[in-house]
């Protein structure tokens, strides 16, 4: 045991943290925090001179008002023209010694702890992770408004001016603190129901701006906010090639999509392109409309491969999740249709920069002359 | 034998100066110190802090009797003792087990944490904190039994009665593990 203890030095740090644990943010806090002390141990030691200065000067004042008193009141004896004039010296109002506070962090110093957090952080990271990595100073924020699809949510408030903003949070970004750099950066992040990070939120001022990184599965984009002129403008935005994303509807394929709901009746496709049809397919899907998703299911009896009662049995579960469904369409809405024949053809699309080879969606035009999805579209 | 101090030695310096400089030489190291007492880093940052800022407060009551290096770390144990033995540290305690204890570990995890020498660590930081601290300083930071002696305030052949107790205590558990 003993010669193993005496090899394993290195290991035992390493198991402790590999990396370097002490900052240099971490000595200057503490350097900050001995100057602060130095100030109020100075103030301290200025109050009792002050005092005694204070005193002599009473004393000094009390004598020459005694003194004139007396004189006075032998001058009284005198005549008038000989009084002499008093002359009154407006002392100055003592001036305050202004509020020492502790020095801030600069836009640097802040920038730099920025970046550090963007480039530490990676969504899907678990939350014992986000804890390890950035300590324990977090508050869970309440989640039940969440729109973000967090069902947790903490926030750290980093870089503070003192202790009691460690934990101040309010409803939201807290502007006014971060532009006083009493806070220098909000960190806010949400966790799914399974505890990893489904987003995250930096926020921190440089110059009169706040700025805002947002990172979630869709990419990274910072914005900058100017609370004097409210207005925000978009700085850098780095979106992930591999995110996928639902089709964005048309305000006439939603209100197709509407009419479908109501009436499930195909006639409204009719004046649709094929890839309209598609969209509604896969927005059908996403909102649970099996319904709506079976009537745009092709009608030639030929190629129907299951009936609607049976499509009503098919559970949920085999439907695939809302994941599933954007990761397999992705893209859809941007590929090209391609006819093959009078009644037949495929949308051509690219699901991510990544994939091996494009997929296709197939479709039919029915007799009635409406393009149709295919069961099972995808080739 | 511990290295000579330099960062007091190079006078005059304003004693901001020389507690930047002591914190350059050994704010890693009893971070990492602190960190073996609380297992908690949030918490060894915390207590690093206020030892420096009692290092600073105590810089001119520092004899050249001892090195600085066991000055300091006198005062490092003696508040991460104090820390440990506090209500915060006890109550956040239960949690931070808690948390160990949930953690799952993948088989390639698992593989790599029963490895001898992490296991060894593991078993380093599960100890009583009056064997572990002996274990760290001398093995892991350097301190003859002397300094020990001097750091924790306790008399020689105390110290070295409880190095071949942590000693034997280590061998127990590995043993029991299949270990060395």
């Amino acid at each position: 045991m003993d010669k193993v203890l005496k090899e394993m030095k290195d290991d035992f740090e390493n198991y402790l943290n590999p990396n370097r644990v002490f900052s240099e943010q971490e000595k200057r806090r503490i350097l900050n925090h001995v100057r602060h002390q130095n100030d109020n141990d100075s103030k301290k030691m200025y109050v009792p001179k002050i005092i005694s200065s204070f005193t002599l000067v009473s004393l000094c004042a009390l004598i020459v008002f005694l003194v004139l008193n007396f004189t006075d009141a032998g001058e009284k004896s005198q005549p008038a023209n000989l009084h002499k004039e008093k002359t009154v010296v407006k002392q100055d109002p003592v001036k305050k010694e202004p509020v020492k506070t502790l020095p801030k962090y600069s836009d640097k110093e802040i920038l730099d702890k920025a970046i550090f957090l963007q480039s530490h952080i990676a969504i899907g990271m678990v939350e014992k992770e986000v804890i390890d990595l950035f300590g324990t100073d977090y508050k869970e924020l309440d989640s039940s408004d969440s729109e973000s699809g967090a069902s947790k949510i903490i926030g750290y408030n980093m870089l503070v001016h003192d202790s009691s903003f460690t934990y101040k949070f309010s409803d939201s970004v807290d502007f006014e603190s971060l532009l006083r750099r009493d806070i220098s950066i909000q960190f806010f992040i949400g966790f799914t129901n399974e505890g990893k990070m489904i987003w995250a939120n930096i926020n921190y001022p440089q110059g009169k701006d706040i700025y805002t990184t947002s990172l979630n599965s869709s990419g990274k984009t910072t914005e900058k906010y100017n609370p004097e002129t409210n207005s925000t403008e978009k700085i850098k935005e780095e979106r992930n090639p591999y995110a996928a994303f639902p089709p964005t509807l048309t305000t006439e394929e939603k209100a197709i999509l509407e009419k479908l709901k109501e009436d499930l009746n195909e006639n409204h496709l009719r004046n649709l392109s094929p890839i309209s049809i598609a969209k509604i397919y896969v927005e059908a899907n996403l909102q649970r409309r099996n319904d709506v998703v079976y009537a745009l299911y092709t009608d030639q009896k030929d190629l129907i491969r299951w009936t609607k009662d049976e499509d009503e049995n098919i559970p949920d579960s085999d439907r695939g999740s809302t994941e599933q469904i954007i990761k397999q369409f992705n893209n859809l809405e941007n590929g090209k249709f391609i006819q093959t024949n009078n009644n037949e053809g495929y949308i051509e699309f690219l699901v991510s920069p990544d994939a091996d080879a494009k997929s296709g969606f197939k479709m039919v035009k029915d007799e009635d002359g409406i393009w149709n999805v295919a069961f099972m579209p995808i080739q | 034998m511990v290295k000579s101090n330099t960062a007091v030695m190079q006078y005059p310096k304003s004693e901001m100066d020389q507690l930047s400089d002591l914190m350059d030489e050994y704010g890693e190291e009893i971070k990492r110190l602190a960190f073996t007492y609380t297992k908690n880093w949030q918490q060894a940052e915390d207590i690093t802090q206020e030892i420096f800022i009692s290092v600073y407060n105590n810089l001119n009551d520092f004899r050249e009797q001892s090195t600085i290096k066991t000055w300091i770390y006198r005062i490092a144990i003696n508040k991460c003792k104090d820390y440990v033995r506090s209500w915060h540290y006890t109550s956040t305690l239960l949690t931070n087990t808690f948390y160990q204890k949930s953690d799952d570990l993948s088989p390639e995890e698992e593989y790599l944490q029963n490895e001898q020498k992490e296991q060894i660590s593991q078993l380093i930081l599960q100890l009583p904190i009056k064997f572990r601290e002996v274990i760290i300083l001398y093995y892991f930071k350097e301190f003859s039994l002397e300094e020990i002696s001097a750091t924790l305030e306790i008399n020689l052949n105390t110290v070295k009665s409880r190095l071949r107790r942590a000693k034997k205590n280590m061998e127990t558990k590995m043993d029991r593990k299949g270990g060395v």
